[in-house]
């Protein structure tokens, strides 16, 4: 559908690109990304014809750009603009049907029952037809973007070019935009190629993504393929982190601000155990990952708390805290252990209940640990869960059992918590001293 | 069905807006030609037009003085002042739709002032294209206009590519008062020609004759075809030269032909009638305020009210001091600053709010 050639140049005294290309093929989704400055606009006036470049061939449906007269192109490519500016007050309707220009034929350029069809449905889509008689100055930014998506479809074209379209929409907005793009492209192989600030939405949205820096390609590929942290702080020059979204199979780009929150140590000192409770208190949340009968999975939790039926019904369940249940009248035998090397700290604190005999075994560590060592702490602390208390194995019912894995995310950097790292051996020596 | 609804709905309020226009050009045409020192009732007009013209025996005789000062004075001086008053104001329209300006007008771009120098230069060195025999003062105030449209506009977009209004408005009154003073330096070295300069500098329509009609005419009607032809070039293009080319527009020819056909009404009409400020801005303004701004609409409807309008001030002109008379360009200018004034506060207002 569309493809560019090695193409460079820029404006006067000023080259933006060098050396692009890429192509883009029919019903694709194709995102551009890059920081300010990195030439996104410039490559997008360049394949809309506004721009020629200094060197290079942009090739559109394999003819020259430039053997395109004006009317023709704009029968095969349409563009919404980041801000389209208006002077005079125009109504919402002979807004859009300006997109008919190129399609109109005859001396008179009658305008014929076709074109009425495809500014209705261009508005009718864009959910625009029931002002069509406003004014173009009374509606908010948003409201006009939508006329001027409608104006593009007016056109009727195959290829819809856009530059940061979901720039002044709200949230809803940009998701029905961009889901409508979406569909387009599947249901009428509309060939979209957008410009993206939020590398969240490209990923989500685009089949495949084009990196510029400096003007240059960085890369071109999947979302998966182009979205890696690495690559991205690099260009971007700033602190990211990658994450998968939880539904889509799509990276997203997490920031992390420069100045984090205080986040101090977890020893004894946080925990208080009464006669119908044990509650672990920090004024900070931890990372938490558990397994348990009260949540499982991970979250952010600031307490943590083991209560006997009948009291707990004063414990308000919060986002904050994590709240486990033991029989009423149970009784709580707790032991608890530290183990240190270096920096670091592991802080192990085991609750034998009594009479249901449920183990509970909480650890927390002062250190930072990626997703991975999250998972690899928990089967560590099951293994040695496992190992020393074989000898109340004939407890029989364990499912009243947990285990709470949950990190400071401060201090040391631990990527591994395999029994063998440096972590998994921290927690095992916690668990071992504090499970007798 | 809701379609059709509009699309009737919209053109019998076409069909009113041209009738009512239609009517007030007429309205004006017959007050100008009937109220002066000697006042010629208007069903007289009608019947001397009617036999001048139309060779129709109307049934009452009517004084022969009444003939000659309708046909050979009034009559000329108020089409002549609707040619001036229609080129003005669509060549108005056609900048401030180009230039995405409502207060661009031959004037406040120095346009009139370009044409002018191309006139004074002609009147003063006598100058005779030898093809072009009476046309060559119109032809050569036309360049001048051209050139100068170009210089205003090249010089406003390099120091500021985003051509905002002001920035426009500025350069157009820095060529103004250059071209001014240049206006002046030639009067000065001019010597006896001097009074026939200046009182053609005010701006007037009177004392033209009909040859002056016969010189405007092919102008006005050959600029207002290409503009009509380029209305809905210049919708697009009010929305920017970028998005214009996106819609498919060839920017780059449509603007110079529509450059091209502004010079001209301009040139023409300052070459007969000097140069009457304002017109271009106030009149494109109060059609975009009733009828809306495009321009398959805006073009038609301005070239009547302009017609009208200027015949209504000729009027205003040669009534306020009687028997004197006032250069018509003193009317414009009272009427066209205080609507300048408004238009800027207005966006001022508006950019504020926004």
């Amino acid at each position: 559908m569309l493809e560019v050639n090695n193409v460079s140049g820029g404006y006067p005294g000023q080259r933006v690109l060098e050396n692009v290309s890429f192509s883009v093929n029919r019903g694709e989704m194709f995102g551009i990304l890059g920081p300010n400055g990195s030439g996104k606009t410039t490559l997008l006036k360049m394949i809309s014809g506004i721009l020629p470049p200094d060197g290079g061939k942009v090739f559109l449906k394999n003819r020259l750009l430039q053997e395109y007269s004006a009317k023709e192109l704009a029968r095969i490519l349409a563009v919404l603009p980041q801000a389209a500016s208006d002077v005079f007050s125009y109504s919402v309707k002979e807004t859009v049907m300006l997109g008919r220009y190129a399609r109109q034929r005859g001396w008179f350029h009658a305008w014929s029952m076709e074109d009425e069809t495809a500014v209705r449905e261009a508005m009718e889509l864009t959910g625009t037809w029931e002002f069509q008689s406003h004014l173009l100055q009374e509606l908010s930014g948003g409201e006009r973007q939508r006329i001027f998506l409608s104006q593009a479809l007016a056109q009727e074209p195959e290829i819809l070019l856009l530059d940061e379209p979901t720039n002044h929409l709200d949230l809803s907005y940009q998701k029905e935009l961009l889901d409508q793009l979406k569909r387009w492209t599947r249901e009428r192989g509309l060939t979209v190629m957008t410009i993206f600030h939020d590398l969240n939405l490209a990923s989500l949205y685009c089949d495949r993504l084009l990196l510029l820096d400096g003007g240059k390609v960085s890369v071109i590929g999947s979302p998966g393929e182009v979205l890696e942290q690495e690559r991205i702080q690099r260009v971007y020059k700033t602190e990211i982190e990658k994450q998968m979204h939880p539904i889509m199979p799509k990276p997203q780009m997490v920031l992390i601000p420069e100045i984090g929150e205080e986040r101090g140590t977890v020893d004894e000192s946080c925990l208080s155990v009464s006669e119908g409770d044990v509650r672990a208190t920090m004024d900070f949340p931890l990372k938490t990952l558990a397994y348990s009968s009260g949540e499982s999975g991970f979250g952010w939790k600031k307490e943590f708390v083991l209560i006997a039926e009948g009291l707990g019904d004063k414990e308000a369940v919060k986002q904050e805290r994590l709240v486990m249940a033991a029989p009423a009248a149970s009784r709580f035998a707790v032991e608890y252990a530290l183990s240190k090397s270096g920096g670091t700290s592991v802080f192990a604190v085991a609750i034998l209940t009594n009479p249901a005999e449920a183990l509970h075994l909480w650890v927390f560590i002062n250190g930072e640990l990626t997703e991975q060592a999250f998972v690899e702490a928990m089967v560590t602390a099951a293994e040695s869960k496992a190992d020393v208390s074989d000898p109340v194995a004939e407890r029989g019912d364990r499912q009243d059992d947990s285990i709470i894995i949950a990190a400071t995310q401060s201090g040391t950097r631990f990527c591994s918590g395999r029994p063998s790292s440096q972590l998994g051996s921290l927690i095992r020596e916690a668990i071992y001293k504090s499970i007798k | 069905m809701q379609k059709p609804f509009t699309r009737t709905y919209s053109g019998s309020k076409h069909i009113v807006s041209y009738m009512a226009a239609f009517i007030f050009l007429i309205a004006a045409m017959l007050i100008g030609i009937s109220i002066g020192t000697v006042r010629v009732p208007t069903g007289d007009i009608i019947s001397i037009i009617g036999r001048s013209v139309l060779n129709l025996q109307p049934g009452k005789d009517i004084d022969p003085m009444f003939t000659n000062i309708v046909m050979n004075i009034r009559l000329p001086r108020v089409l002549l002042a609707g040619l001036v008053g229609a080129s003005l104001a669509i060549a108005g329209a056609a900048f401030q739709g180009l230039l995405r300006n409502p207060l661009a007008d031959p004037y406040t771009l120095g346009v009139s002032s370009g044409a002018s120098v191309g006139a004074v230069v002609t009147l003063f060195f006598q100058i005779t294209l030898p093809f072009a025999g009476l046309f060559t003062l119109p032809l050569l105030s036309i360049v001048s206009a051209f050139g100068t449209i170009m210089l205003v506009v090249f010089f406003a977009r390099s120091i500021d590519r985003a051509m905002r209004v002001e920035t426009i408005i500025l350069t157009g009154i820095i060529f103004s008062s250059f071209l001014g003073a240049l206006i002046s330096l030639i009067i000065a070295l001019s010597g006896e020609e001097l009074r026939q300069i200046i009182g053609w500098l005010l701006g007037s329509v009177s004392m033209r004759g009909w040859s002056y009609i016969y010189i405007m005419l092919p102008f006005t009607l050959i600029g207002s075809l290409i503009l009509f032809l380029n209305a809905r070039e210049l919708n697009a293009m009010s929305f920017g030269e970028e998005r214009a080319r996106h819609l498919g527009v060839n920017v780059s020819r449509r603007k110079y032909a529509v450059l091209a056909a502004g010079s001209m009404l301009t040139g023409a009409a300052v070459a007969v009638s000097g140069t009457i400020g304002f017109v271009g801005l106030v009149i494109p303004h109060l059609t975009r305020l009733i009828w809306g701004p495009d321009h398959k609409h805006l073009i038609p409807l301005s070239t009547l009210i302009g017609a009208g309008f200027l015949m209504l001030a000729d009027l205003a002109a040669r009534m306020i001091i009687q028997p004197a008379e006032l250069p018509i360009g003193v009317i414009t200018a009272m009427i066209g600053a205080p609507v300048f004034a408004a238009i800027l506060v207005k966006r001022r207002m508006e950019s504020r709010g926004s």
